[in-house]
């Protein structure tokens, strides 16, 4: 396939010799280093092709083997050239597509980001855009190092940037910190501080991991109110106290917290019924220029209407001011309708699980769910209350007390 | 004599490991069912028809009959041969 068409450019044309030895007019031309090629014989003369190169070798050979040759046939591009000299136009377009190739060949026409992860492509490309880098861009305005240093600036995630050009695309390959996830409260070496309420409720459970508890299961604890001490007392066999050690506090307490619940809705609603009835219109959109194909405007009342829209691009990124889509508007009535009990009921039994779920989702333990739907003539009420399981107690440091303490431990030595 | 030197010959390219058709100077055909052939290693066409084609090689004569014989291309160290073959004759 190749070779065709390498024979096809450089040209070649098809010969038929008359000679008395034939083969020796082949042997010849094969010595001389003169391809032949679709060799036939016929009617008692020899047909074949020969490069347009390899013919003007060949008098020195029919001189020798005394052949005479007859051109039947010449192809390939030497020979529409020749042929269509005078066809200006065409050399003309011709050498302007060559031009245009080339010129189009020296700008960038595609801008692909690769390994970007919690950062938009969309976002990159709108911080070239604002670096003056967008499609279409010479390539020798470019430096691929300051594309790079601009990003990693930029975008300070990002912990490698590369940038290349191949052929008229610009390749941006980045890498982002994966690792950088809130980092957790350094509990190594914590300070010495009290657990405090943050929340009014009954302790259900309590585990006390480090120092003293201020409450216990049943009490009834006030928001501010301490429930674990962080002040240790070291007390001698005599029942004196020695010293006071100072501990960050640390336990799980649990309190039981009550949530009211109130929703009311009536029972009357509106149901939008679809007609069936449509309008359907074609959109195009240069810049702000705006074609609509079909019927303007739509008698309907009630409608909803829909639109998918497509934006025309050239390469993956490079997105033209061109928009086309369809307008879809349907028409519906509406109807006016009523809950039963049972359906009423449903979807309050609905919001309340949805309202549950919200709960549960700050970390509460649903206890007792003491919610009553009450269904009258036209209104459905769920009122009640939730009780739930939650953790208590936020660290407060000792800051005051530590140095006070000091002070004491100072003043016994 | 002659016989000795071939002898030494055979014996020196065995021991080199020298491809047969480079050792022996034989020509190497491969041939495609019925319709396609390519030697190498010959000297010249003898004789070209559209039913025949006689090929010399350094070893003899090779003959090969059949009909609408082509010769899809010919360069000195090549050939390629279409067509429906009959029957490849080595003639010695």
């Amino acid at each position: 396939m190749i070779n065709q068409i390498v024979r096809f450019l450089k040209g070649y044309v098809r010969i038929r010799i008359s000679s008395q030895e034939p083969e020796r007019f082949l042997n010849l031309c094969a010595k001389n280093n003169l391809l032949l090629f679709q060799i036939e014989e016929k009617n008692g003369t020899c047909e074949m092709d020969i490069s347009l190169s390899g013919f003007f070798k060949l008098q020195p050979i029919c001189r020798k083997t005394h052949t005479r040759i007859h051109i039947l046939r010449k192809r390939g591009i030497p020979f529409f050239f020749l042929r269509n000299r005078k066809r200006k136009a065409l050399f003309m377009g011709l050498a302007l597509c060559f031009v245009l190739v080339y010129l189009l060949s020296t700008r960038i026409w595609n801008i692909h980001v690769d390994g970007n992860y919690s950062y938009s492509t969309q976002s990159i490309l709108a911080y070239l855009e604002g670096q003056d880098i967008r499609h279409g861009i010479a390539k020798r305005k470019l430096s691929c190092a300051d594309i790079s240093a601009g990003i990693r600036e930029n975008f300070p995630d990002m912990i490698w940037v590369a940038a290349r050009i191949r052929g008229t695309r610009l390749l941006i390959a980045v890498q982002e910190n994966m690792d950088s996830m809130p980092q957790e409260e350094d509990t190594s070496d914590p300070k010495p501080s009290d657990l405090v309420a943050t929340k009014s409720g009954e302790i259900m459970q309590m585990v006390t991991r480090q120092g003293i508890p201020q409450a216990q299961v049943g009490d009834t604890c006030e928001k501010g109110q301490i429930l674990i001490r962080g002040v240790v007392d070291i007390i001698n066999d005599d029942g004196q106290l020695v010293r006071q050690e100072l501990v960050p506090a640390d336990g799980d307490v649990y309190i039981k917290t009550a949530y009211s619940y109130y929703k009311e809705f009536p029972l009357a609603y509106e149901k939008r019924v679809y007609t069936g009835k449509t309008r359907k219109n074609l959109v195009l959109q240069i810049h702000s220029l705006e074609f609509q194909a079909g019927l303007p405007g739509h008698p309907f009342d009630h409608f909803d209407q829909v639109g998918k829209f497509h934006t025309l691009k050239l390469t993956e990124n490079f997105y033209l001011p061109i928009i086309y889509g369809r307008n879809t508007v349907y028409e519906y009535q509406i109807v006016k309708k009523k809950y039963s009990k049972e359906q009423a009921e449903a979807l309050a039994r609905d919001y309340i699980l949805r309202f549950l779920d919200e709960i549960m989702e700050k970390g509460v333990e649903i206890l007792e769910n003491g919610v009553k739907i009450e269904v009258t003539k036209d209104r459905c009420i769920s009122r009640g209350t939730i009780y739930g399981l939650e953790k208590n107690g936020d660290r407060v440091p000792l800051s005051g007390r530590q140095e006070t303490s000091k002070a004491e431990k100072s003043e016994e030595q | 004599m002659k016989e000795t030197y071939t002898r030494f010959r055979e014996g020196l390219m065995n021991t080199l490991e020298v491809p047969e058709d480079l050792a022996a100077q034989e020509s190497l055909l491969t041939i495609t069912g019925n319709s396609s052939l390519y030697i190498e290693n010959y000297k010249s066409i003898q004789f070209y028809s559209q039913n025949s084609i006689r090929i010399l090689t350094k070893r003899g004569r090779i003959r090969i009959c059949g009909k609408s014989l082509k010769i899809q291309f010919y360069t000195c160290d090549e050939m390629g041969i279409s067509g429906n073959f009959q029957e490849i004759v080595f003639e010695s």
